[in-house]
């Protein structure tokens, strides 16, 4: 179909991941926290449809599962980004911020 | 090893570093001049493009053209994401990034993947990010989407992974001189493969109680498998997932069930566990 080589997905998605990586580490709003997770989980599902699509398939497998891979981790991601943003809104009642240096109440 | 691409992934490491560092809020909040932020512009954006002579192009014109606009907007979209001082334009940014993402979904042959990503993150999940930014969020810029915790440290870091997981690829590219070991292969066997790497002869007794015993564990037992080689459409895809992964499609309909009731448990206002004081109980007459 298309000859592009494995290794330019692979380092796109490197960058991508590391650039999550950091909004995760700098950032204080925990919203943007959130959305810096969504970047890396999206580098990790373009590595996941890279080696499908570049892999040999696997005598009696489905021939699909590289995608079915990326589409559970789309569907976690969304469950994850549920229970997130409940957290977030019960923290923001409670400190009246979105900040995570201020969600310390459990670092004793 | 090429010495030319491990010069190139230097300059790409440096040169986004410093870029994104200047591009980072202030640590303690202060504002940064805005010829600091130009300066990163201008770093970030040669860093992507020397990232982009890395990939060397083996490949047809369109294609090519094609991954270079889709990579290259959505590393940028990425950077200004996690830079951005005001959530709502993060939000946008990240918009960005998924479709893009969804673009090189397409150039790689996924194109329900493409579709769902679109309709999952561009459509819901940014919308809600979009809600909770409306409902979290006080009048104007908060303090700390102004700070960013100790940038240095966390771009250093960062970009130290990038600079290794960069290594390992253009490494990666030059045939390693592994040849698959039959040996070893036969010692690694499991599954249905056992019965190739044992020599076992089908329709014996033992053929079936291997098949029996080691059939893979995401396939239900009843279903022939040579039924569900649909090929890679969407018709495949589902044939796939109704057969292949049922089990795991409940799993995944349980856990979204449980985030459901989770996230409306956690979320709905309740008074607090153990009350202040306010209303103390009227004095018994």
């Amino acid at each position: 179909m298309n000859d592009i080589p494995l290794t330019w997905f692979l380092i796109f998605a490197a960058a991508c991941f590391v650039i999550g990586l950091m909004g995760v580490l700098v950032r204080r709003n925990a919203i943007a926290v959130l959305m810096a997770i969504e970047i890396m989980l999206n580098a990790a599902n373009i590595n996941l449809v890279a080696f499908w699509r570049y892999g040999t398939p696997v005598e009696g497998d489905s021939p699909i599962s590289g995608v079915m891979f990326a589409i559970f981790v789309i569907t976690v991601a969304a469950a994850e980004v549920a229970v997130g943003i409940g957290l977030i809104l019960l923290c923001y009642r409670r400190w009246h911020a979105a900040d995570v240096d201020r969600f310390d109440s459990l670092s004793g | 090893m090429d010495i030319f691409e491990i010069v190139r992934a230097i300059a790409v490491i440096v040169l986004g570093a410093s870029g994104t560092w200047l591009l980072l809020p202030h640590r303690h909040g202060r504002i940064k001049p805005a010829r600091s932020t130009l300066v990163g512009v201008v770093l970030s954006g040669i860093a992507l493009i020397c990232l982009a002579t890395l990939w060397k192009p083996p490949t047809t014109f369109l294609a090519g053209a094609f991954f270079y606009l889709f990579a290259l907007s959505s590393l940028a979209g990425a950077v200004l994401t996690i830079t951005s001082r005001n959530p709502v334009y993060s939000a946008l940014w990240f918009a960005a990034v998924v479709l893009s993402t969804a673009g090189l979904f397409l150039l790689s042959g996924a194109q329900f993947l493409a579709a769902g990503t679109i309709i999952v993150y561009a459509g819901a999940i940014i919308v809600t990010f979009l809600f909770v930014i409306m409902l979290a969020q006080k009048e104007g810029r908060a303090t700390y989407d102004r700070m960013a915790r100790s940038p240095g440290r966390a771009t250093a870091t960062c970009f130290l992974l990038f600079w290794s997981l960069l290594y390992a690829l253009i490494a990666l590219k030059t045939p390693p001189g592994l040849k698959p070991d039959d040996a070893t292969d036969s010692r690694l066997a499991r599954g249905s493969n056992l019965l190739i790497a044992k020599g076992i002869a089908p329709n014996t007794p033992e053929a079936s109680v291997v098949h029996r015993a080691l059939s893979p564990t995401n396939r239900l037992p009843d279903i022939d498998p040579g039924t569900t080689a649909l090929g890679r459409h969407v018709a495949g895809l589902g044939g796939t997932l109704y057969t292949d992964h049922l089990v795991t499609v409940e799993l995944v309909g349980a856990l979204l069930f449980a985030a459901l009731i989770g996230a409306i448990a956690i979320a709905t206002p309740k008074p607090p566990i153990r009350p202040v004081q306010s209303n103390p109980p009227p004095p018994a007459s």
